[in-house]
């Protein structure tokens, strides 16, 4: 103890000196060039890209063109989403947009790296992400400073909207793999995260809502009677699905609303003794939900099983240590469904526990933007609704990789902007396009 | 929608860059750009968050929210560290990496299995690193096939092998020793740490001797050491090289099923060897008299087949009359081997102490060798339909060891073990780390040493005339277990030597081999010579 004292000591003199030469140095407030940011995170994007094709060139597969489309698309659109921007005269938030350039571009070299894993990939994937960010710019553009509250009379439809198509899935929805699905794979009921936040975003800033303050022992009667009978319905169509994951996503997203419209924490409180109630009955009526359950608080009971999946991903997250195998130098090969549920699980082998982090680092910035963007909102309607889309965003990722990495039970639900997958991909531009839309306003 | 199709030509120039003789230094260098650029982006990114304007204070609930979202993000990082850093601490996902994951960069196949070795330090087992990665190697080929098994990346694991994985590997982390392994492991991603080695309680020169004496049959050899349970030899015939495991062995098509191991998992009927447990069991019971064995046999019913001593037969076939035994005791009947004593013994001592003496015995539950219940060296329980007092013929029959019941030659092994060590049973171990386990208590101290000198006089007067030897004093029981019409019986021998201080039992089959007395007894003869050669039994 003394001796470090003492070493610290006789540092001082010269560790001062460079602090205080560094601190007379004026310090820059004026924001960086965006121009470089830009720069950097396209440079990152591309030597991932080269980190894949190079592994993929060692294990003698020969590099086709089909390799890099999806990149030079992502590199194409991104350049002129910045473009558009900049000619629209944009004015938000420079973070966020940075963030979700730099994860739709890991996300675009993360599933090349997977192509010839997934079969029935076709050009037609190829134009998801490009499509994804027209999506994007239409947000923005459609919803940019203070348009949004051109949203707020829709609530009553979008919640119908979102009960109907729970309902018309059901109808003529195919089932596949335990869980219903339109003709081409789509999956129709990703939208119903999108209208269940402009629904409750708009009923809970209704001008004769009476939500602020009320906890959850005096709440208004007539409005939650109305909520617990729409929410009852979802609950119930989902649950025919045979989809908790989405339905406890919508749960939770709501929650959040909950919380912020009426600024009390008490309805978080009530709503765990809920969810208990909610997983204790799943456990007991339905096996589906029970095996993921029993499969996730023992993998080993079951190891070549129910366990199999989660093992696998893990095995191959230890496989690749700290700092990884180099993208693309994994060999997920073996894991069931990587490129959906577990792309977080391959993801980790190739860049290991430090690009992991990074990743995670990445998605809680990004939510964080998002947390501050809508703080600064004014109206309640925006206000609401940028909390429902940030939540929605981080409560997919978190449950996405809680499942992976054994704190949570398997839901499949994809992992926003990584995860292969069309409706997913969109509606989760959507998602960031409101977002920008806010942050444009905002300032 | 139709789409036209996109161009998609080769990239040679691509191809060309990689097959460049520079390249691999260049990626590497690029793997490590891509985890300093992304977090270089990653502080940009949050200085301009921290730029844009500060959001107003308006009240604590945003906070406690992001709060609650931050201490996630932080859970699912704690949590994946421990998987993808520490996972070898889980004892559980290494031995699944182990065995099912096929990446052979993955640093779990970098934990090489210590030595298995014998109670004097050589080599049963161990890891060669080959080119093609780690290899196990059996010095003694085939000699222990069985009782050590194999670890193979195709076929699986087996014997102690498989039992004794994870101490093999060092999966867990219990002393300063492992946590320098990890240290160790983790540094070191190319070389190979070896775990340590597990000392068994085998015996090379006895393994060696028994399974040379079952050259050429099939059968199964069981020493154990009376005291502690040390399980000296255990062979088992025929056998299998597990440094040459062919996919012809598992075909199930192998002459003799090789693969399987008849001490513990041959379902034998015992024959004679088992009146040892009824004799237990009667002077449990109190029984001290004598009892009359008629020339003509005995039994319940006269429908039932009459049960009848072996000397009717021989003398049937040579044509004599045969007057019987007469009243003879215990020790007379255990001598000479009764069936028509044993039969009314058993039905006299009743289904219930029966049973109670196979459970003190240990036979009517599985039971695990080695410490750990989910690997595969254990000892399954005896085939025996329920005995019941309304049934007396099936008591008289199972009695004399015959009918529905089967057992394996560990289970001969621990009733003469127990007789041996004063009436108490003592679960057999292979792992020398492992604690002397006791179960129940077949008899009483006197009763077994009553029945000691009993087997003693069996070997000495008796059908086990064989076993008597200059250097040392044996006391034991031959069977002979019929096995159907026209073939040869199962030839048994059972005992415990010395026999007024035993320190070893054994159990000794031989299939087919006829009386117990020509095929069994030799076996166990020179066995035990070779123990007192050795220096290990002093008359």
């Amino acid at each position: 103890m003394s001796a470090a004292k003492a070493k610290g000591a006789k540092r001082k003199p010269t560790g001062g000196g460079k602090g205080a030469g560094r601190s007379a140095k004026p310090r820059t407030q004026e924001a960086p060039k965006p121009v470089f940011f830009f720069l950097g995170i396209v440079g990152l994007v591309t030597v991932a890209q080269v980190l894949v094709l190079s592994a993929r060139a060692g294990e003698g597969r020969p590099l086709m063109m089909m390799d890099i489309w999806p990149y030079l698309f992502w590199l194409v659109s991104s350049a002129a989403v910045a473009v558009a921007l900049k000619a629209a005269r944009w004015r938000g938030s420079g973070a966020l947009l940075a963030g979700i350039f730099l994860l739709s571009g890991l996300g675009v070299v993360v599933r090349s790296r997977m192509s010839g894993m997934s079969p029935g990939v076709t050009d037609m994937h190829v134009l998801i992400q490009p499509a994804g960010f027209a999506l994007l710019f239409g947000a923005w553009f459609c919803f940019r400073r203070g348009r949004v509250e051109l949203l707020r009379p829709f609530w009553g439809l979008s919640l119908l909207l979102m009960l109907g198509l729970a309902a018309g899935m059901l109808v003529l929805g195919a089932r596949y793999r335990g869980g219903l699905y339109a003709p081409g794979g789509l999956t129709p009921t990703e939208i119903l995260k999108l209208f269940a936040v402009l629904g409750l975003a708009g009923f809970f800033s209704r001008p004769n809502a009476d939500w602020e303050g009320r906890g959850v022992f005096r709440p208004p009667l007539g409005d939650t009677f109305f909520l617990l009978v729409i929410w009852g319905s979802l609950a119930g169509m989902l649950v025919l699905h045979r989809d908790f994951g989405l339905f406890l996503l919508l749960s939770a997203t709501a929650l959040v609303m909950l919380m912020c419209a009426t600024c009390r924490l008490s309805w978080g409180v009530a709503a765990l003794a809920a969810m208990a109630g909610g997983v204790w009955a799943v456990l007991r009526y339905f096996a589906h939900g029970a095996r993921r359950f029993e499969a996730f608080l023992d993998p080993f009971s079951d190891p070549t099983g129910s366990g199999w999946q989660v093992l696998q991903g893990l095995t191959g997250m230890y496989a690749g240590g700290l700092m990884g195998m180099g993208l693309g130098a994994g060999r997920p090969e073996r894991l069931p469904i990587a490129s959906s549920d577990f792309v977080y699980a391959v993801y980790a082998e190739d860049a290991g526990f430090v690009g992991s982090v990074l990743l995670l680092i990445l998605f809680a910035r990004i939510f964080r933007s998002g947390v501050r963007i809508t703080r600064r909102q004014e109206e309640d309607f925006a206000r609401l609704l940028g909390a429902g889309l940030v939540a929605s965003l981080a409560v997919q990722t978190l449950v996405n990789i809680g499942g992976v990495v054994n704190v949570l039970p398997i839901t499949g639900i994809p992992l926003p902007y990584i995860s292969q997958g069309g409706s997913s991909y969109w509606v989760t531009s959507l998602h960031f396009g409101l977002l920008l839309a806010l942050s444009d306003r905002a300032r | 929608m139709p789409m036209p199709d996109l161009p998609n030509p080769s990239l040679d120039a691509l191809e060309l860059l990689f097959a460049h003789p520079l390249w691999p230094r260049a990626g590497m260098v690029l793997r490590l750009l891509f985890h300093a650029g992304f977090a270089w982006l990653m502080f940009r990114f949050g200085r301009q968050i921290r730029r844009e304007a500060k959001p107003p204070a308006n009240g604590y609930w945003p906070n406690a929210l992001t709060l609650i979202g931050g201490v996630f993000f932080g859970v699912l990082a704690l949590r994946q560290a421990d998987w993808q850093l520490m996972g070898q601490r889980n004892e559980k996902f290494l031995a699944f990496m182990q065995r099912y994951d096929r990446r052979e960069f993955n640093p779990a196949h970098r934990f090489r299995a210590g030595r298995i070795t014998d109670r004097k330090g050589r080599t049963l087992a161990g890891s060669r690193v080959t080119e093609g990665g780690i290899r196990r190697v059996y010095p003694y080929g085939p000699v222990f096939s069985h009782v050590i098994g194999y670890n193979h990346p195709i076929y699986g694991m087996t014997g102690l092998e498989a039992a004794g994985r994870t101490r093999l590997m060092r999966g867990s982390l219990r002393t300063r020793g492992d946590l320098a392994h990890l240290g160790a492991a983790l540094l070191d991603r190319e070389g190979h740490t070896e775990g340590p080695a597990l000392t068994s309680t085998l015996d090379v020169d006895l393994q060696l001797t028994a399974h040379t004496l079952l050259e050429g049959r099939r059968g199964s050899v069981v020493l154990m050491d009376v005291r502690t349970g040390d399980l000296l030899a255990l062979v088992s015939r025929p056998e299998f090289d597990p440094n040459r495991l062919h996919p012809r062995l598992f075909s199930g098509q192998t002459e003799g099923s090789p693969l399987l191991n008849r001490s513990l998992a041959g379902l034998y009927p015992p024959g004679s060897v088992f009146k040892v447990l009824v004799a237990a069991a009667a002077l449990n019971g109190g029984f001290t008299g004598t009892l009359d064995t008629p020339a003509d046999g005995f039994t319940t019913a006269p429908a039932n087949p009459k049960i009848r001593d072996h000397d009717y037969y021989i003398a049937r076939q040579a044509g004599r009359e045969w007057r019987g035994h007469g009243r003879i005791g215990l020790a007379e009947a255990l001598a000479k081997s009764s069936n028509v004593f044993f039969a009314q013994l058993g039905i006299r001592t009743g289904a219930g102490a029966l049973t109670d003496a196979m459970d003190a015995a240990g036979m009517l539950s599985r039971f695990s060798i080695s410490e750990r219940p989910e690997a595969t060296l254990s000892q399954g329980p005896a085939r025996v339909t329920a005995l019941s007092d309304a049934r007396p013929y099936g008591i008289a029959q199972f009695s004399i060891g015959q009918g529905d019941l089967l057992v394996s030659p560990l289970h001969i092994a621990m009733i003469t073990a127990a007789v041996a060590r004063g009436g108490e049973t003592v679960f057999p171990r292979i792992d020398s780390a492992q604690p002397v386990r006791t179960g129940g208590r077949l008899c009483s101290e006197e009763h077994a040493a009553a029945l000691r000198w009993m087997l003693r006089r069996a070997v000495t007067e008796g059908t086990g005339r064989g076993a008597v030897m200059p250097e040392i004093s044996v006391a034991g029981k031959t069977g002979t277990a019929q096995t159907g019409a026209g073939r040869e019986s199962h030839s048994w021998f059972t005992g415990f030597a010395p026999s007024e201080d035993p320190r070893w039992a054994f159990a000794v089959i031989v299939e087919h081999g006829g009386y117990g007395s020509r095929a069994a007894v030799p076996v166990a003869r020179q066995l035990l010579q070779t123990g007192v050669a050795e220096g290990w039994l002093v008359p």
